[in-house]
């Protein structure tokens, strides 16, 4: 079981420790739910240096993440420019999600942790594949990552500046560092020696992911430990995922679908024909067999991972509940799920536990920057 | 270490008793809770259900999961703690004490000794945790 540089910390701040694809990380610190409305409301902070972060160096780097990238590279024109996309297989299932990101030199691919080994080995498979000699593939395991994420991040990470920091030699620099990055447009990131700060997140809040040495992240983290900020597990981290209406790999896509059935048609860049990226001939023209729609459940009901979807009133499954949860904002059952590329707003209802719950098809995000942002589709 | 106090029973799966004469209350251990965290629904037993030891008595739900809780003892439901319909957070914050959940008046005394007591669920708890 691996640690990551925070573990002790984590400890230290009483947290229910999990094994989560090999790695031992925190559940919560005490309570989900007041860890979730801290985000919403103020700012929380996550260890996620369990993510996959590999840099793609050489001449080659970008013809060769043009052909493993639903996104296309080429047209990353800034230094710092992040974009979310899909890596497929040659059937056109997802391998991976992630985001890319153009570096001083190269790239850097932040992708998940459950998919570390597979998607390791096709880094390696394609490279030898693709015959491309200047290329170098670094995975990076002297990186950990935190997540500061809520209205007031920035404000935090700023108070650690000041009260840390002010009258030392780093001021200036870290200071200037935050300054810019506070300034930046969503999807765009900096790097400044060890420290890669990215306007990325997976709460649909403001906030900065920071990708830093390990020492520089136990040293953050117990200045911002020390500001007040709320340390977050992988629970508020769910819960305020699925309320931004953001896919988990593994559970809302995995290598058996493809972009269209996982709603993630938009994370696929098909402007330049002349570009042959893996997957992207069989993913277009793969017949497909079902869609992903968002659903909130009126009643009492919370719908969970694998559940089974009805049309209401059959007594045979036609689809399945991939993410769903309890929505601390919205105080009722939210979710995504598999049904028929036909299916409308008021067609189904699931199966949870020992009955049948209506549930309501809906467009948008459950919340977005801490208001509910969702419409029931029959409305 | 877990917090199990030595004047009540428990089941292997995690069910709290305290017995007085014949009256059984009934909640789940912080263990439980700690396991499932932050509880959002529990669905209550109704007065006057009789059950047979081992019966689904009803649910406790947390934000992460959903677990049954049993009938740990044969018995007729007397009384159902209604203040965790509108607080199911009273079972995070005191499982053993505002957190009960439901009261079975007993009809067979002697399943009681089919029980664990405190050390027993320790140890199980531990042996889980391996």
């Amino acid at each position: 079981m691996s640690k990551t540089a925070l573990y002790d910390l984590h400890l230290k701040s009483k947290a229910h420790m999990v094994d989560f694809f090999g790695y031992k990380l925190p559940m919560h610190y005490g309570s989900q739910i007041e860890e979730h409305t801290t985000v919403r409301q103020k700012a929380g902070m996550f260890d996620v240096s369990h993510m996959n972060v590999t840099d793609i160096t050489g001449d080659d780097a970008e013809q060769w993440l043009r052909t493993l990238l639903t996104c296309d590279v080429a047209k990353m024109n800034v230094i710092g420019q992040a974009k979310y996309c899909l890596m497929l297989n040659s059937d056109g299932g997802i391998i991976d999600d992630l985001i890319v990101y153009k570096m001083p030199v190269g790239f850097r691919i932040v992708s998940n942790c459950g998919t570390r080994e597979r998607v390791g080995n096709w880094y390696a498979e394609q490279k030898e594949a693709l015959g491309l000699k200047n290329l170098e593939i670094n995975q990076r395991s002297d990186l950990s990552i935190i997540a500061v994420q809520g209205p007031k991040a920035f404000a935090h990470v700023f108070q650690v500046i000041y009260t840390k920091y002010e009258g030392t030699k780093d001021f200036g620099l870290l200071h200037h560092h935050f300054e810019y990055a506070k300034d930046m447009h969503p999807f765009y990131s900096r790097v400044l020696g060890d420290i890669h700060l990215s306007r990325t997140g997976y709460t649909g809040e403001d906030g900065v992911e920071m990708i830093l040495p390990h020492d520089l992240a136990v040293q953050l983290w117990t200045d911002l430990l020390e500001v007040g900020v709320q340390p977050c597990g992988l629970g508020a981290r769910d819960t305020l995922r699925l309320e931004a209406g953001m896919a988990l790999y593994g559970q809302d896509m995995n290598e058996d679908c493809t972009p269209k059935e996982a709603r993630l048609q938009w994370a696929v860049d098909l402007k330049d024909e002349g570009r042959n990226f893996i997957g992207k001939q069989a993913s277009q023209e793969r017949e497909q067999r079902f869609k992903t729609a968002s659903f909130v459940i009126p009643g009492r009901g919370i719908p969970r991972h694998d559940q089974e979807i009805f049309k209401r009133g059959e007594e045979t499954a036609c689809g399945i509940v991939t993410s769903g949860t309890y929505s601390p904002s919205l105080e009722i059952g939210i979710g995504f799920c598999r049904i028929p590329v036909d299916g409308q707003g008021s067609d189904f209802e699931a199966q949870i536990r020992r009955n049948k719950q209506a549930i309501e098809l809906t467009k948008g995000s459950f919340i977005r920057q801490g208001k509910a942002a969702y419409t029931l589709i029959n409305q | 270490m877990s917090n199990c106090p030595n004047d009540l029973k428990y089941t292997q799966s995690h069910e709290w008793i305290r017995i007085e004469d014949n009256i059984a209350t009934i909640g789940i251990t912080d263990h439980a809770q700690s396991e499932l965290g932050d509880l959002v629904y529990v669905e209550l037993p109704e007065e006057g259900a009789e059950f047979e030891q081992g019966d689904e008595a009803g649910v406790v739900e947390s934000v992460k999961t959903a677990s049954d809780i049993y009938a740990p003892l044969s018995g007729k439901v007397i009384a159902v703690n209604e203040l965790l319909e509108d607080a199911p957070e009273s079972i995070n914050n005191d499982a053993y004490g505002d957190g009960w959940i439901f009261q079975l008046e007993l009809s067979d005394a002697t399943e009681v000794d089919s029980l664990l007591d405190a050390d027993d669920y320790e140890a199980q708890i531990e042996s889980d945790d391996e």
